[in-house]
């Protein structure tokens, strides 16, 4: 008896255990999250404070690193080398887990640590062709000694951290999921500008507007969807640079593809991308030296997506903020220039439907199929062939293979246009054949970005600064430059595919030579200003040129918030760093300046007190405001009438400006080309106006507008919700629920450099650490901090000094 | 009077031997499950009865497990716990992942001390009995 309750107590220890290292429900290894030593409750103990080593394999001189008051690293150098390697440590000491899963995510290899929940996100990033943009990117890149030096030194600095942590002191997010992240390289940098290549160019209308065409006709895309909007104060007026000569563009042959059927499967595209940057003249400053501002407005999350980063080698600074992930500054100030970027929002991605034939097997199964790549490595069968303008091309393949945590792999092939990636996605034409898609981006085109950051943190003046950008290709960027001699200046700057005219907005027919893009717009005829006789420079995402500019292109441009922010400039004099940063924080909105009173007009006079609101209300969406809760309710619901013939989900809806038009004169046009005449803008009016009344509740703006930093992978508990802030995506402070200014930038240049800046959350990683949470609510309240490029923190956190490893 | 007195003594004493020893050799060594065999040895040196044994187990485990915890939280608060139960899509308030930090420790330390106190009993089961005569209490 007493045995066999030995050996009971024995198995049952046993089983135990076996729950502890085995899987219980959807959880795997306990004993991993609950360790006392090295799981999740001693978080606390991940080493913010831990300084590295007094001697790191990997350095070529000594260096020294402070962590400032406000944890921003510090890194005195000798050389190019010691620096982008320390930038590279320090990155991956707090923001590691961020680094490996937004590759993975790019990548699409996230089901190797999540588990099959992840194969279907995984294979539709494949099908975006990240991974094969990022090798051309990298071949460009290590061609470059300046970039190759930035990239090994980058990861030298990444993998060194890596082979020293222990597995207690890995991020909390790697001890949930239970791995390791894998040693970076030179192609994950690659990969993670590829990634915010296609953030801020991917999401097209293509497909949307394709679908409004199918649906409703020529006529009616014509009518709603033009090239300009009539916006008169939307334009960078473009200044020839060189002289090359104008090539001749007109119309496409046919360029509707309005013979294909419906499109459906494809998400919506991304709205809320957006950003401001403007520089003042000296002549408009109270200094007399220009002040530069910008604040990119991307989506929040904790940690940011981006890392603040000072460097000085051989005594010259650059400070600003950094991608975790590539070396270098994007954004920033060094002691000579400042420069900051908006998006271009030009449409540089087109989708083509073609027709193949050959073999037909099922081209995404695995199979004995040889592949290749651009550079010619492997070879290629042509098991299938396309149409392509000018005759049959044959497909090229490239094998993926997706590793799955918990299940067995799972390989496909893609096949390759000469264009990019084959869709799954079919479509059919009027004739019945089915149609393949895919999609020509300027992210395919071999072009080196790295260095053109590299270069502007070094840069000593404008001139330096537009040399720099000559190997800038993908995405399309408003880059705005000044100096502490007085210059400023304003480039667009992309590669932008040159086309036929009303190529591009919808799903082209690559069978159809017009189609296609022809070549390329020369960087001499790019938006581009200089000095100019106003005293400013701004970008909003708007227009980058007036209506008449001879070549053709298309995108999705911004309405508002430009007409404000250039109201504001232009009665700029005497500016100084608060009326930079009170230009940034300004909720006033062009759009319910415009639409508000133009909607009451036509609404009967309501006995309500929310009328009343909305009749004294200023436009500006502050925080505690109800009429902008019930103001933007009311318009969406107007909005919603007034085009319900078509389907936000399929189609594309015209945007804000023609409202004005509709709302002041022009109702009978409007019915004219709507293909359903089913109600008028007064009734619809009422009708929105009635129902917000009744069945919204009252909330104050940022109740109702509840911005969140949520985080990055989605765990609610590290999320911080419901921020107090003012704003809309129609005014400067471009807040909405998910997005926002995830940067905030005022540069005087007036020598010494100095500026006054705001990040939406800390430097560190781990939500345990007081970094992690740390700036959110001054940047909510519109408070920055003061910085200045070079200089040494009078009180840091810490003070690291690491000598290169001496030979035993 | 003298025997509950007794037994409290042992089961404080087990308790305090248990805690410390495994989580001595947890912190120098690094490895979680030197709790069990510790807990096993503290099983091996008194008789005690099993009510008592659960409770040192639970208790002793409970402490090892949650110690780093509760140092946390007495210097930062519960906001981390909150959040960690959160995204574990554990309820609670913050005591989730805690409870069942709690929980396993506990569960190892029991199944250690009484897997011991049954070797035991099962190698001297004689002199035991002489010694210790089976008491009221333990019923």
């Amino acid at each position: 008896m007493r045995l066999f309750r030995f050996i009971f107590w024995l198995l049952m220890s046993a089983l135990f255990f076996f729950v502890l290292v085995g899987k219980v429900g959807p959880y795997q290894k306990l004993y991993v999250w609950f360790n006392p030593i090295s799981g999740l409750s001693p978080q606390e103990k991940l080493p913010d404070w831990q300084a590295p080593p007094n001697q790191l394999a990997g350095l070529k001189s000594s260096v020294d690193v402070y962590i400032d008051s406000t944890w921003v690293p510090v890194i005195y150098a000798e050389n190019d080398w010691d620096a982008y390697f320390m930038q590279g440590y320090v990155s991956a000491k707090w923001r590691i887990f961020q680094m490996d899963f937004i590759t993975r995510f790019a990548a699409g290899r996230l089901s190797e640590i999540i588990g099959p929940k992840a194969i279907d996100l995984d294979k539709k990033q494949r099908f975006l062709g990240l991974s094969y943009a990022a090798e051309i990117a990298l071949h460009a890149f290590e061609q470059d000694s300046l970039s190759k030096l930035a990239m090994d030194a980058y990861t030298a600095g990444v993998n060194t951290w890596l082979s020293q942590v222990e597995d207690k002191d890995l991020p909390l997010e790697c001890k949930l999921l239970q791995y390791k992240p894998a040693p970076w390289s030179n192609f994950k940098s690659a990969l993670l500008l590829k990634y915010m290549a296609d953030l801020l160019t991917g999401s097209v209308h293509d497909i949307q507007v394709q679908n409004t065409l199918s649906d409703f006709g020529p006529e009616f895309v014509g009518q709603w969807f033009p090239d300009y909007n009539p916006n008169p104060n939307a334009s960078i007026d473009p200044q020839k640079r060189g002289s090359t000569s104008i090539p001749d563009s007109i119309k496409a042959k046919d360029p509707f593809s309005s013979y294909l059927n419906k499109i459906t499967g494809f998400e919506d595209p991304t709205d809320g991308l957006g950003s401001n940057n403007w520089v003042l003249h000296g002549s408009r400053t109270a200094t007399g030296k220009p002040f530069l501002a910008n604040d990119p407005h991307l989506p929040l999350s904790l940690p940011s997506i981006w890392m603040e980063m000072h460097l000085v080698v051989q005594g010259r600074p650059v400070y600003g903020v950094t991608l975790p992930g590539a070396p270098g500054i994007i954004i920033g100030m060094n002691d000579a220039v400042a420069w900051g970027v908006t998006n271009g929002t030009v449409d540089v991605k087109d989708y083509l439907a073609l027709r193949l034939t050959g073999q037909h097997p099922e081209l995404w199964s695995s199979g004995d199929v040889k592949l290749t790549d651009r550079f010619g490595r492997d070879s290629t069968i042509a098991k299938n062939s396309y149409f392509s303008g000018h005759g049959w091309e044959p497909l090229s393949y490239r094998k993926e293979t997706i590793d799955v945590k918990g299940a067995p792999s799972q390989s496909f092939l893609i096949p390759y246009t000469k264009f990019g990636p084959l869709l799954r996605e079919t479509v059919k034409n009027q004739h019945g054949e089915t149609l393949r898609l895919t999609f020509q981006w300027t992210g395919f085109e071999p072009s080196n970005e790295l260095r053109s950051f590299l270069l502007l943190n070094k840069a000593t003046n404008v001139e330096e600064c537009l040399m720099a950008l000559s190997t800038f290709k993908c995405p399309p960027q408003n880059f705005v430059f000044a100096d502490t001699t007085g210059d400023i200046a304003l480039w667009q700057k992309g590669l932008l595919p040159n086309r036929k005219y009303d190529v591009g907005k919808w799903v082209g027919d690559a069978r159809n030579p017009d189609h296609l893009w022809q070549g390329f717009l020369p960087d001499s005829i790019s938006p581009f200003i200089k000095n100019p006789k106003r005293g400013f420079v701004f970008s909003a995402n708007q227009h980058p040129t007036p209506s008449p500019y001879p070549y053709a292109y298309t995108g999705f441009f911004e309405l508002w918030r430009n007409q404000r922010i250039l109201s504001r400039l232009e009665n700029a004099k005497q500016w100084d760093f608060q009326d930079m940063q009170a230009l940034q924080m300004d909720s006033y909105s062009e759009e319910a300046a415009t639409l508000l009173p133009l909607m009451l007009e036509k609404l009967p006079k309501q006995n309500t007190p929310m009328y009343d609101s909305l009749l004294q209300w200023d436009y500006v969406y502050r925080a505690h405001s109800q009429a902008a809760t019930f103001f933007h309710q009311w318009l969406y619901a107007f909005e919603q009438r007034l085009w319900h013939p078509l389907n936000p989900e399929l189609h594309e809806i015209p945007e804000r400006w023609v409202l004005p038009h509709i709302l002041k004169d022009n109702e009978d046009k409007y019915k004219t080309w709507m293909p359903k005449d089913t109600g008028s803008v007064s009734q619809w009016l009422l009708e929105a106006f009635t129902f917000c009344q009744d069945s919204m509740v009252k909330e104050t703006w940022q109740s109702f507008k509840a911005t969140k930093i949520q985080h990055l992978a989605r765990l609610e508990g590290f999320s911080v919700k419901a921020i107090a802030s003012s704003g809309h995506h129609t005014a400067p402070n471009a807040m909405t629920p998910t997005h926002g200014p995830s940067w905030r930038m005022v540069v005087s240049l007036e020598p010494p450099v100095n500026a006054r800046v705001s990040l939406p959350g800390g430097i560190s990683g781990n939500p345990a650490s007081e970094a992690y949470y740390q700036g959110i609510k001054d940047w909510s309240y519109g408070i920055y901090k003061m910085v200045v490029p070079g200089k040494i923190p009078e009180h840091p956190k810490f003070h690291w000094k690491c000598a290169p490893l001496s030979s035993p | 009077m003298r025997t509950p007195f007794l037994a409290l003594i042992k089961w404080v004493f087990l308790l305090a031997l248990v805690t410390l020893s495994s989580a001595m050799l947890t912190k120098v060594s690094g490895i979680w499950w030197v709790a069990y065999p510790c807990a096993c040895v503290a099983g091996m040196l008194l008789r005690i009865s099993w009510l008592g044994i659960l409770l040192a187990g639970l208790l002793s485990g409970a402490l090892l497990w949650l110690l780093p915890a509760m140092l946390w939280i007495q210097s930062k608060g519960l906001d981390f716990f909150i959040a960690l139960d959160q995204s574990m899509g554990l309820p609670g308030h913050g005591f989730g992942f805690l409870f069942g930090s709690a929980l396993l420790g506990g569960l190892m330390n029991t199944f250690g001390l009484v897997t011991g106190q049954s070797l035991l009993r099962l190698i001297k089961p004689k002199s035991m009995k002489k010694k210790y005569k089976i008491p009221d209490y333990r019923a």
